[in-house]
């Protein structure tokens, strides 16, 4: 029992300070328990939470270890796909300069400097659609060295060669800028003179046979001398290319019947055609 | 004290503590198999050297250069504890220099720096940047 049960605010203990002390101290004992349980939770749970943070390390370290290890990898690769790449790239390169030189050698003969049948096929049927869009005039030479077979036969074809060589240069020295040349078979040559019309082409056939009655081919201690014959046409209409080589051939056909070296010109396509 | 040489490998960085010189150099990379293995003598001999350096303050600074390309977080926690070591002895009156060296366009190298300065105050943490 005690005293507060009896006057209870009244009455006056001689002990009120020693009481509210030891009451005071004996709270506190009870708040020292409290305080020593939360320093003992705040250790375990410190100590949990540096388990944690050791366990997160290693795993962060694995991790990164891996992470490492494919970043290198993929460098690696990076590296050898780099070099892949150079060496792909010098492929492509030298394929492309050989197709370059492959182009070059289809479209162009080597001995005489001009084109090759195709390849003035080709452009000749690119100035016909041209000609057929815009109606300007458009010339076709069919030339032919004569008795150049008599230069194979009685010199060598390594003389016959050279004749060719020399020819080559005249009829490309005999065209103006934009003519287009090329060696038709043999010793057969198709010029076609774009924009030009018949009394032109026929002054720049008759140079052409002009200059190769004069020159003279030097074959070792010889001069040989040889002359051509040349069939002209102009388009006509709607003519297609190769009926216009066809009268152009007619038309080289009469030059060497009448006598060669000589400038023909071909007769008027049919109506029919 | 002995200067601490230590090769680079493919997994711990170059060290050399020139403790005389009062230079400490660390450069490479690092993810040791074993971090308290490889970082434990280099932070007892780091303790040995820091005390020495309380006994007798040297007059010219102690430079720490840091060139990493790359580390794992156990060999972070080492550089912690190592960083904590030199901010302490700055704290009490020894000129600490620590520069960190990252190399142009590595921006995770750079801010990993940046994150470290933040926990200097007494010793300086330089950022240096290299080609």
């Amino acid at each position: 029992m005690s005293i507060h049960d009896l006057e209870p605010q009244e009455t006056y203990s001689l002990y009120a300070h020693e009481e509210s002390v030891i009451r005071q101290a004996e709270s506190m004992l009870g708040k020292l328990d409290d305080v020593a349980n939360g320093v003992r939770v705040l250790a375990q749970a410190y100590r949990e939470g540096y388990r944690e943070t050791v366990r997160l390390v290693r795993i962060s370290d694995r991790m990164q270890e891996e992470l490492h290890a494919a970043n290198r990898t993929l460098l690696d690769q990076a590296a050898d796909l780099q070099q892949l790449n150079e060496v792909l790239h010098k492929e492509i390169e030298r394929r492309e300069a050989l197709e370059h030189e492959l182009r070059r050698i289809a479209s162009l003969d080597e001995l005489t400097g001009t084109h090759t049948r195709r390849h003035v096929l080709e452009l000749g049927e690119h100035e016909q659609r041209r000609r057929a869009r815009h109606g300007h005039d458009l010339a076709l030479l069919m030339v032919d060295l004569d008795h150049f077979k008599r230069v194979n036969d009685g010199f060598g074809h390594a003389a016959g060669d050279q004749v060719l060589r020399d020819f080559g240069f005249l009829l490309r020295s005999c065209l103006r800028k934009g003519d287009i040349a090329g060696r038709f078979g043999g010793e057969e040559f198709l010029a076609i003179l774009p924009e030009t019309d018949l009394a032109t082409a026929r002054s720049i056939a008759e140079r052409l046979c002009d200059r190769v009655r004069e020159n003279r081919t030097l074959w070792k201690d010889q001069s040989l001398a040889v002359t051509v014959s040349i069939g002209l046409v102009t388009l006509h209409g709607e003519e297609s290319l190769d009926k216009a080589i066809a009268r152009a051939d007619q038309a080289l056909y009469l030059a060497k019947r009448a006598g060669r070296d000589r400038v023909m010109v071909g007769t008027e396509p049919d109506v029919d055609d | 004290m002995d200067r601490l040489q230590l090769p680079q490998t493919e997994r711990s960085p170059l060290v050399d503590f020139d403790f005389d010189r009062q230079r400490l150099y660390l450069e490479g990379e690092s993810y040791p198999e074993d971090a308290a293995a490889f970082f434990g003598p280099l932070i007892a001999a780091l303790d040995r050297y820091l005390e020495r350096l309380r006994a007798e303050p040297p007059a010219s600074p102690l430079i720490v250069d840091l060139r990493l390309a790359y580390f794992n977080s156990s060999s972070a926690k080492a550089f912690m504890n190592i960083f904590q070591r030199l901010e302490a002895a700055a704290c009490d009156g020894i000129e600490v220099r620590v520069n960190w060296h990252y190399q142009t366009d590595d921006e995770t190298m750079m801010e990993f720096g940046e994150d470290f300065r933040e926990d200097f105050q007494a010793a300086r943490f330089e950022l240096c940047v290299f080609d």
